[in-house]
């Protein structure tokens, strides 16, 4: 027999999240809604009882009738009555729209349910008052008050949950409101009103004593909002995020790097065939060490993230930054979906999932893979320690740091850039309404905290224990066979991936690439950091027939191409080469290959026309 | 739904800690969505409406309270809603 499924719903920032984490023990899966993935967890329950359901932590909503995808998601899933029970999270900080959300949805399905009252500690605290049995009869479920983030009231919502789904499906009254929406807007303004009378009754006999307003919010407001301050603490945030990314990521990656290493060396010391070792040493291990060693970084940055997403943050940014950003065309809620594409673009345009208007998905979906992603990373650092050489400029300031740097800002400036003229080309009528919750400033949860990230971190691990073991062995072949007839390795340029890369060269030699680089890229539009590796490959594996040993590649590299070709390989990996997992993302995302095809297409000549410009201006003045 | 009151002023003239009372909306037809998902989360006519902050770029969008929240709309959006002087 399957396991149960259970949903947790309600309104956003009632504390959905913290409940989920704070009841479930088990790891998280990605849920998979009919027609979308939407990126919200799923993960096992333990009842009392010992029965182990499956609870889905469904998108918030603040009604019915959905305004955005994610809000869709929900209304389908309580009008498919596709599970066996639910847990309806009310924040008590906010009894007027919890207790018209919990109408709404009880009304709308006979799932049987369970009320959980979240946040009492602080509705408490604010005076708030509530008479619980008065609410239950109302309701006509269970009702429990509780607080996810002190972890009381957890168990008795449980009990009641396993005593619920036990019983009988409940009547449902009407659906309310018509699924698929097909009243007037006349018709639902006046079934709110309504509702609203209706919600406000009960309102008034369920709350004894109403809290006092948030005053904490709005002290802390007035700096983070403040003209001056405001600015001020974004950028510190924001400062501070790439400062963790980029330094203290640095020793745990040494750390990963140096494991590699020596996996690698104990590898080449054992008494197996010579095609066996390098298919461990060289295949495996060098393609699956290079992509581990982004781990840390992506881990900080996502950390950084669900942080500020927590304590209440990220609504303030994007009411900071909505003016700025509405100037190339983008919604304030763009924030967001772009400083997760600097970790990876794939969980980016997810999160543009939670914008109202398709318009403004699709045009943050389009610039995303401008953003720096961490995969790029390792070969800009290869590059740069290659080409650019370390002096001090300005203030003590390094050169290589600055062309880093310089490399960011030319992603996200080309990446607004674009954003200003597809908005001028397309999009000409103007932007729709902005809504979004300031919710109180929260005490973050770590539990909240870690669940995210090991989460973040499992999707990573298995990205790299499957499509990038598989391309890495693959790129391994390719570079390796074909082998002459007693079995000795062949020059590279005769291998299969030395013939890809001689037949893409003349296509490439306008940028100053040869058929080496050729074939390195093949790979990068599975995985860009895989370049390093088979760059890595390729020079060792030709290196070796003469030195035997190979040299540091970055090294080698400023011997083998001129600084021409190092740029222009720079530049072209701040527009091209997107991965093929974030154009899956997008066709899925956006439900149509052609947004697909228009990017990879657009990219491309990005690509094509920076680096032939780099290559042709550089060759002019050097050499 | 529009309750023009001859006192009435658009919320995109109140100044951060001043507030009023919501009284209607000037509707065109494509915001009706936008002015339906107001009413869902509580701009409902006769409620208080309190500006707090503008924002540090452009003095737009504005942070309203309204019930026991605080949203963010723009100012395109709080012209079109009506309010009058509290306590009236």
């Amino acid at each position: 027999m399957s396991k149960k499924r259970i949903a947790l719903v309600g309104t956003p920032n009632a504390g959905k999240t913290a409940l989920f984490n704070a009841l479930t023990r088990s790891h998280q899966r990605t849920a998979n809604y009919s027609g979308v993935t939407v990126e919200s967890a799923e993960a096992d329950l333990a009842l009392p009882g010992g029965e182990v359901c499956s609870l889905v932590d469904l998108p918030g909503a603040y009604s019915l009738r959905p305004y955005t995808e994610d809000e869709g998601v929900l209304t389908r899933a309580l009008i498919g009555q596709e599970y066996d029970g639910m847990i309806l999270v009310a924040d008590a900080t906010q009894p007027e729209r919890s207790i018209r959300f919990m109408l709404e949805v009880l009304d709308s399905t006979s799932i049987p349910c369970v009320i959980a009252l979240n946040m009492m500690d602080l509705a408490e605290s604010r005076g708030f008052r509530f008479d619980l049995s008065r609410l239950e009869t109302e309701a006509g479920v269970p009702v429990v008050s509780c607080s996810a983030l002190r972890k009381t009231g957890l168990k008795p919502v449980l009990h009641l949950l396993e005593k619920a789904i036990g019983g009988p499906r409940r009547e449902k009254h009407v659906f309310f409101p018509p699924p698929e929406g097909n009243e007037t807007p006349g018709q639902s303004s006046q079934r709110i009103l309504d509702f609203y009378k209706r919600a406000d009754s009960i309102k008034k006999a369920v709350l004894i004593r109403s809290g006092d307003p948030d005053t904490r919010s709005r002290r802390i407001d007035r700096v983070v909002l403040h003209p001056v301050w405001g600015l001020f603490v974004l950028v510190a945030i924001l400062g501070l995020t790439f400062q963790l990314m980029f330094n203290l990521a640095q020793v745990p990656m040494d750390l990963i790097e140096g494991a590699v290493s020596g996996v690698q060396e104990w590898v080449n010391r054992l008494e197996i065939p010579v095609l066996a070792r390098s298919f461990l040493a060289d295949g495996v291990l060098a393609g699956v060490g290079g992509t581990l060693v982004f781990l840390p970084q992506i881990l900080i940055l996502f950390s950084m993230i669900l942080l500020l997403e927590d304590v209440g943050f990220m609504a303030r940014a994007v009411f900071i930054l909505d003016h700025l950003m509405g100037k190339v065309g983008l919604h304030g809620r763009a924030f967001l979906p772009l400083l997760s594409s600097y970790a990876c673009a794939v969980p980016g345009i997810m999160a543009t999932r939670t914008m109202e208007e398709r318009r403004d998905r699709i045009l943050t979906t389009w610039i995303i893979p401008l953003t720096t992603c961490s995969a790029r990373l390792p070969v800009y650092a290869l590059l740069i320690s290659a080409f650019v050489p370390n002096t001090v400029v300005l203030g003590g300031l390094r050169l290589q740091g600055l062309v880093m740097l310089g490399l960011y800002a030319a992603g996200l400036v080309s990446a607004l850039v674009l954003g200003a003229i597809l908005k001028k080309l397309l999009f000409k009528q103007g932007r729709p309404p902005l809504l979004i919750e300031l919710p109180s400033y929260k005490r973050p949860s770590f539990r909240s905290l870690l669940k995210g990230l090991l989460y973040r971190a499992r999707l990573f691990l298995v990205r790299v224990g499957t499509v990038i073991l598989v391309l890495s062995i693959l790129i391994w072949g390719l570079l390796s066979f074909p082998r002459t007839g007693d079995g000795a390795a062949l020059p590279i340029e005769s291998t299969y991936a030395g013939r890809i890369g001689k037949t893409l060269e003349p296509a490439l030699s306008p940028l100053g690439f040869d058929w080496r680089i050729g074939m390195a890229l093949v790979p990068t539009f599975a995985a860009r950091e895989v370049m390093v590796s088979t760059l890595a490959t390729v020079y060792a594996v030709e290196g070796r027939n003469e030195a035997g040993e190979s040299a540091d590649l970055g090294e080698i590299l400023r011997k083998e191409w001129g600084v021409a070709t190092g740029l222009s390989l720079l530049v072209w990996f701040i527009f091209a080469p997107m991965c093929l997992s974030t154009l899956a993302t997008v066709r899925r995302e956006l439900q149509g290959t052609k947004h697909a095809v228009f990017m990879t297409v657009y990219l491309f000549a990005l690509a094509y026309g920076a680096s032939w410009a780099t290559y042709s201006l550089v060759s002019r003045w050097v050499r | 739904m529009i309750l023009n009151k001859e006192e009435s002023f658009p919320l995109s003239s109140l100044q951060p800690g001043q507030s009023g009372r919501i009284c209607g909306f000037d509707l065109d037809a494509s915001r009706e969505p936008f002015f339906l998902r107001l009413l869902e989360v509580g701009f409902l006519p006769g409620e208080r409406i309190e500006v707090l902050n503008l924002s540090p770029f452009g003095r737009d969008p504005i942070s309203v309270q309204v019930m026991e929240g605080v949203y963010a709309i723009r100012l395109r959006e709080a012209e079109r809603i009506r309010v009058v002087r509290d306590g009236v």
